[in-house]
């Protein structure tokens, strides 16, 4: 089955509205309006023609004017088809319902995203920083992130200052 | 007798412990020796690795894949050749693919003689581990002869590898090969079918295959558990179809399949199969002429996003790429094996001694570079 | 007394009499064992496990690891280190016996090398600890460790204990 028959299954379940299908990338994929993510992961994992069993990589991005983005890709075995899924929000409200119920993978991918992006994962069993200590402040992935002037009085300035990001 | 009212003692196995492989923190609850919860606590080496990729171009980025998985850092920089040349419209000579081949597989092998040593040093027996780091001795010294460094290679380069095989190297690998391949028959007769450590690892964490699947394992705690997927064979790169090799999968011949000793046994037989895939592209080495390195002054991929994955030491490792059509990337996530390894154990050492959690540790053969990125 | 005045004596003394300082034989026990605490952070520390390996051999110096700060004189920071790891490598220096020696092994420990541009690494362990001896090198191959160890031996040699320099 290629990527227009799995869409045309899923259109039939799902209906219209909320999901599209990116055929014209190199790796086409599905474009996911957030109220649907879960149910549409629970579809493809449990269906017997598709089962996408396993969770390869859950990846929070920071586009320009001001979207953030989380990007799935699930790898079913039977099929031999990876699939990308991507579900946009925005920065004044950045909040996307888990999906850890479906894959256990994605407790600590959606924990990483938290820390590093930003994007708030509703229903998560344990939402908290992973990566950085637990008191820091900001999440540093996005563009605009400043760093502060000393950490717990260790100062972060560097030698030469062409070496920050900053430019 | 009276009861005696016992409480959960909390232990900190911290950052800095002879049997983690490098700085991850486990907060533990148990009741004597029993752990009852196993909270992991990761992010001591978190290098920003993600977010200097969005300075640097994609031919700059190369040192810093060495350092996400420096144990055996030629195929984190393999995937990330193989990631950019493939959207980015880039040839790779002949020479350059054999060249390719021979060094991943040759790190592959001290890789998990890391892997598999540490493991035997874990269990307390340390001998074995320093018969493993002399056998390593010579990858290393092969490798160093080929790119100049002994750990954090940077050999591959976007469309070839850097430096072409010096006068005299192919023999000298033919030679290790030859010895190679009695040594391990010597870990065989002295450690795997040992009656102590088939009692220590047999029937120890088991993982099923449903469990492998949902947390996302993959590589040798993948095939360890029955599920026979090779990026290799099954999402393939490079000449590698034109290679036979054999893909094992755990069977469960001491215990259980998909417990630690299944994984123990994988990684020797990975080291078989390596040993073969070298001598085949030994051969084919000789007989390519040609330059190694198809330079391109300027790369950029065009608008979109790519994921690419590759088989590294640890399992499959994954490189996802967006780009806006210039010349630096927008954002570069790398997806490894050891961060889904990690997930699991919290499932797993529920209701097993300490002891045995530092087996499953070794066993999964994490590495702290691939958590934290 | 010094030898050189008393020739005679020396001659009719049995072999076995040495004539020297307290400070110099205190000194040559004290560096011909230096027992390090087995704590790699990063790649570096790869190369540490390596130099105590078979082929360059640290025991034969009298430097073997061990597994607690207790019982050690040396803390080879060997990798990078960061804001969450800095507090944590602060106790454990504190937790070590006096007299007590740092080297800050490779680039990363030295100014924070290569990953100088990064938000979350500090830019040379001599933020947080007084250092002894600077090993350059991404990694340093064993023999530069051994050699920078070597040179620890002779900062040892040089210390005067019982004899204060101003009296």
């Amino acid at each position: 089955m290629d990527i227009q028959g799995l869409f045309d299954l899923v259109k039939r379940e799902f209906g219209d509205g909320g999901i599209e299908l990116l055929a014209d990338r190199p790796q086409p994929g599905l474009q996911v309006a957030r109220e649907k993510i879960v149910d549409l992961s629970r579809f493809l994992k449990e269906t017997p023609e598709l089962r996408f069993e396993m969770l390869t990589s859950l990846a929070g991005l920071d586009l320009p004017e001001g979207v953030l983005r989380t990007s799935y890709h699930l790898y079913s075995f039977k099929l031999d088809l990876l699939l990308p899924l991507h579900v946009d929000v925005t920065r004044e409200d950045p909040k996307t319902p888990t999906i850890s119920g479906v894959w256990p993978s994605a407790d600590w991918y959606e924990r990483e995203s938290w820390d590093l992006v930003g994007i708030v994962y509703e229903g998560h069993p344990d939402l908290r920083r992973i990566m950085l200590p637990e008191d820091w402040e900001g999440h540093p992935l996005r563009k605009d992130f400043v760093e502060k002037e000393s950490y717990h009085g260790i100062p972060t300035q560097r030698e030469r200052e062409w070496l920050s990001w900053q430019k | 007798m009276a009861e005696v009212k016992t409480d959960l003692m909390t232990l900190n196995m911290g950052p800095v412990h002879p049997s983690t492989h490098g700085v991850i923190r486990f907060v533990l609850q148990t009741d004597g020796e029993i752990i009852h919860r196993c909270v992991p606590d990761i992010g001591y080496l978190h290098r920003s690795i993600e977010k200097i990729a969005e300075n640097l171009e994609y031919y700059q980025f190369m040192p810093f894949t060495d350092r996400v998985d420096y144990v055996a850092a030629i195929n984190a920089n393999l995937g990330w050749a193989v990631a950019v040349e493939r959207f980015g419209g880039i040839e790779v000579p002949e020479r350059g693919e054999w060249l390719r081949i021979i060094s991943a597989e040759l790190v592959r092998i001290g890789s998990h003689l890391v892997a598999v040593g540490s493991n035997s040093g874990d269990m307390g027996a340390v001998t074995p581990f320093l018969h493993a780091l002399r056998e390593r001795e010579v990858t290393n010294d092969l490798i160093e002869e080929l790119c100049g460094a002994r750990l954090t290679h940077n050999y591959i380069r976007i469309g070839g590898v850097s430096f072409d095989a010096p006068t005299g190297w192919i023999d000298k690998c033919k030679r290790f090969l030859d010895n190679f391949e009695p040594a391990l028959d010597e870990f065989d007769r002295l450690l795997t079918f040992n009656k102590i450590f088939r009692h220590r690892l047999g029937n120890v964490a088991v993982i099923t295959e449903r469990d492998a699947k949902d947390f996302g394992l993959v590589g040798p705690n993948l095939r360890g558990s029955g599920v026979r997927w090779d990026c290799r064979k099954d999402d393939t790169y490079g000449l590698y179809p034109e290679m036979k090799f054999e893909v094992p999968v755990g069977e469960g011949l001491m215990g259980t399949v998909g417990d630690c000793w299944d994984r123990f046994w994988l990684r020797i037989q990975e080291m078989r199969q390596s040993v073969h895939i070298i001598r085949q592209a030994l051969d084919r080495l000789e007989a390519a002429t040609g330059s190694v390195w198809n330079e391109k002054r300027v790369i950029k991929l065009p608008e979109g996003e790519y994921y690419v994955r590759t088989e590294s030491a640890r399992g499959e490792m994954g490189y996802y790429i967006v780009s806006d059509g210039g010349k630096l990337p927008v954002r570069v996530k790398i997806r490894t094996g050891s961060f889904s390894a990690m997930s699991i154990i919290e499932k797993l050492a529920r209701g097993v001694m300490i002891a045995d959690l530092v087996a499953i540790i070794a066993s999964l053969d994490i590495v702290a570079p691939e958590i934290d990125r | 007394m010094s030898e050189r005045e008393l020739p005679s004596l020396v001659d009719t003394l049995p072999d076995a009499a040495i004539f020297t300082s307290i400070d110099k034989i205190m000194n040559m026990a004290r560096s011909n064992s230096v027992w390090y605490v087995l704590s790699a952070l990063a790649c570096c520390g790869i190369e540490l496990m390596q130099a105590g390996g078979p082929r360059t051999d640290l025991d034969r110096m009298g430097s073997i690891p061990r597994g607690t700060p207790r019982q050690s004189d040396l803390l080879i920071v060997a990798g990078t280190l960061t804001y969450k790891m800095a507090v944590r490598l602060k106790l454990l220096y504190e937790q070590m016996a006096e007299p007590r020696y740092v080297i800050s092994m490779g680039s990363c420990a030295n100014c924070g090398g290569l990953f100088n541009m990064g938000y979350s690494v500090v830019k040379g362990v001599d933020a947080i600890l007084q250092v002894d001896v600077y090993i350059p090198g991404c990694p340093p191959r064993p023999e530069a460790l051994f050699d920078g160890i070597h040179q620890l031996q002779l900062k040892i040699k040089a210390e005067r204990t019982l004899v204060r320099k101003d009296g």
